[in-house]
């Protein structure tokens, strides 16, 4: 059951690197405030299932729909914003959305949402094995969508936006639409992510969305490597591994985390495997050598 | 009328930037499939005349008309798709993309607006084709798999020429693409330049290389400090005595 609880909690940081890896890692809007959306996902799913009886399987979809919906209206006000004031922009969305949560009523205030209802099929409440695959369908989908999206030409542009905005406008992208679609897209596996978590644990409260958080998920793209769907996986596989293994480190969480993310930077800003880090040039290097007889006797045809 | 059938009119266009004042009264027009020169000091407003064509920001007042639409106003992607393209001072390449797939964004100005297929795939066999034919003429083939950051900076410029013309434009700017080349590498763009134009593709650029301004343009604009100072065939600039003291400053 210990490890059904990690492999779950593990998975839904995956699910919230690899959306926040959309909007910071392809499409370059620096968001130190992904968290606010885990916590809107969670909060819509909890009052879904708690005051309108919706159960999990449509409260899931949902969430991540209304999430989607909030993630773009924010992504349209965050349009006009830069880097700097962007990443700051980001942080005090999460305050808010957290205060917002804990000082009103409708939303449990201080003491969070309680009795949310464990998903269950045709009255056989799923045990935590199986909500474990439930969440790792979840993953296998957001992966494929990434994949879609990668090969597509809207991820084409995604990608143009990040990494050169004045250049993707005079080819034709308007950028501002597009950061848009980023954010309604990252935000809407944040808000799945935020519906798995509010369902698993049964009762939720406004501190597990916090700012912390926010910066856990961003060590963990950073680690793994910014801008690849591989860096995502392995950063929040690796990141959110670590403290179970090395029990001791559990309540120095963040120091770990504050303190990765700046080694990261310092040596490897592409991170672990991404494009242009150590490992990933090298792994490329041997690939190259392997393949190369073949590729030139190729060419010559 | 020759007038009619120019493809740019710029009528007093000033641009102020807080306390510079960039551009002031500037009126040119460029005819269809001319290679078309700008030259001046450091500082004199050319790179700012091409943000204001291509839609980067607008003038603070005056016209821009392209092709008889008044497009004074259009952002950058708008701009974009009526035609207009254009290559960077600065190389603003998409250095993780591969270099195929900078041009292929150049190709995609239709679908951007089309919400319907913004899902398809981007690297279909007819586009892969068009993108490659284009490294093909820029010389860039054998590199359409590296990525673009990897490249050496003159090969960066050649691949966003490449790029610009993805847009199938009917009007190219250029801002300094002979730049730091070598001798070589700047014969083999004037060469480029010159197969541009000859595909119907009107052509302005700024280049500080009197020798490339000297060989391709048509016409020239000279700019000083905002103002458009003179306007003629190379050789009428080349000795008109207002560009030489721009140049080389007041003498006694
Ligand atoms: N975004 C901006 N904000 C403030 N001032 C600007 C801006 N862009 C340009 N300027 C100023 O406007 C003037 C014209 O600049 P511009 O870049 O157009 O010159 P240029 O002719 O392209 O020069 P160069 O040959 O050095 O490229 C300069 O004084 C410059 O400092
Ligand atoms: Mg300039």
């Amino acid at each position: 059951m210990y490890y059904a609880t990690v492999a779950i909690t593990v998975g839904i940081f995956m699910m919230l690197t690899m959306g926040l890896n959309i909007i910071t890692g392809y499409t370059g809007q620096v968001s130190l405030g992904h968290a606010a959306f885990f916590g809107i996902g969670a909060y819509t799913s909890a009052l879904l299932s708690v005051k309108a009886g919706v159960p999990f399987w449509f409260a899931l979809p949902l969430a991540g729909l209304i999430t989607a919906a909030i993630g773009a209206i924010l992504g349209a006000i965050s349009t006009r914003l830069h880097d700097d004031s962007l990443a700051i922009t980001t942080i005090g969305i999460n305050f808010v959305v957290v205060s917002v949560f804990q000082y009103t009523q409708f939303f449990g205030g201080a003491l969070g949402i309680g009795g949310i209802r464990y998903p269950s099929v045709f009255g056989h409440t799923l045990t935590k094995p199986e909500y474990l695959l439930v969440v790792v369908l979840c993953i296998l989908l957001g992966i494929w969508f990434d994949r879609r999206l990668v090969r597509s030409w809207l991820g084409l542009a995604l990608r143009a936006v990040g990494q050169n905005e004045e250049a993707a406008q005079s080819l034709g992208v308007p950028s501002a639409r597009f950061k848009i679609a980023a954010f309604a897209i990252g935000t809407a596996y944040a808000g799945v992510a935020g519906s798995l978590y509010a369902h698993f644990m049964t009762f939720i409260n406004a501190r597990d969305f916090g700012f912390p958080t926010s910066i856990s998920i961003i060590s963990m793209a950073v680690f793994g490597g910014l801008g690849t769907l591989r860096g995502a996986i392995l950063g929040s596989l690796a990141l959110g591994l670590a403290p179970e293994v090395f029990r001791p480190l559990v309540n120095y969480r963040n120091l770990m985390y504050g303190a990765l993310l700046v080694l990261m930077m310092r040596f490897q800003p592409s991170g672990l495997i991404g494009d242009g880090s150590f490992i990933w040039e090298s792994r490329q290097r041997v690939t190259l050598r392997l393949y190369k007889p073949k590729a030139v006797s190729g060419g010559e045809k | 009328m020759a007038e009619t059938h120019d493809i740019l009119v710029i009528e007093h266009v000033s641009k102020q930037f807080y306390g510079v004042q960039a551009l002031r009264d500037v009126s040119l027009r460029v005819g269809r499939a001319m290679i078309f020169g700008i030259v001046g000091p450091n500082g004199a407003g050319k790179t700012t005349l091409f943000n204001i064509v291509s839609g980067a920001y607008p003038p603070t007042s005056g016209f821009v008309i392209f092709e008889g639409k008044d497009i004074t106003q259009l952002p950058a992607a708008e701009t974009a798709r009526l035609g207009i393209a254009r290559t960077f001072q600065i190389v603003h390449s998409f250095r993780n993309m591969t270099v195929l797939d900078n041009v292929i964004v150049g190709c995609g100005h239709r679908v951007y607006g089309k919400v319907s297929r913004l899902a398809s795939e981007y690297k279909t066999y007819e586009i892969r084709g068009k993108s490659m034919a284009l490294l093909q003429m820029v010389g860039l083939a054998e590199h359409a798999d590296t990525l673009a950051g990897k490249l050496p900076i003159a090969q960066q410029r050649r691949m966003e020429v490449a790029r610009a013309l993805a847009l199938d434009p009917k009007l190219l700017l250029l801002d300094e693409p002979c730049a730091g080349l070598t001798y070589g590498e700047t014969e083999s763009l004037m060469d480029l330049v010159y197969k541009v134009r000859e595909t119907g593709v009107t052509v302005v650029m700024v280049e500080h290389n009197m020798g490339v301004i000297m060989n391709l343009c048509d016409e020239v604009a000279v700019l000083d400090f905002g103002v458009k100072i003179a306007q003629g065939s190379p050789h009428e600039i080349a000795i008109d005595p207002r560009v030489i003291e721009a140049y080389l400053g007041k003498e006694a």
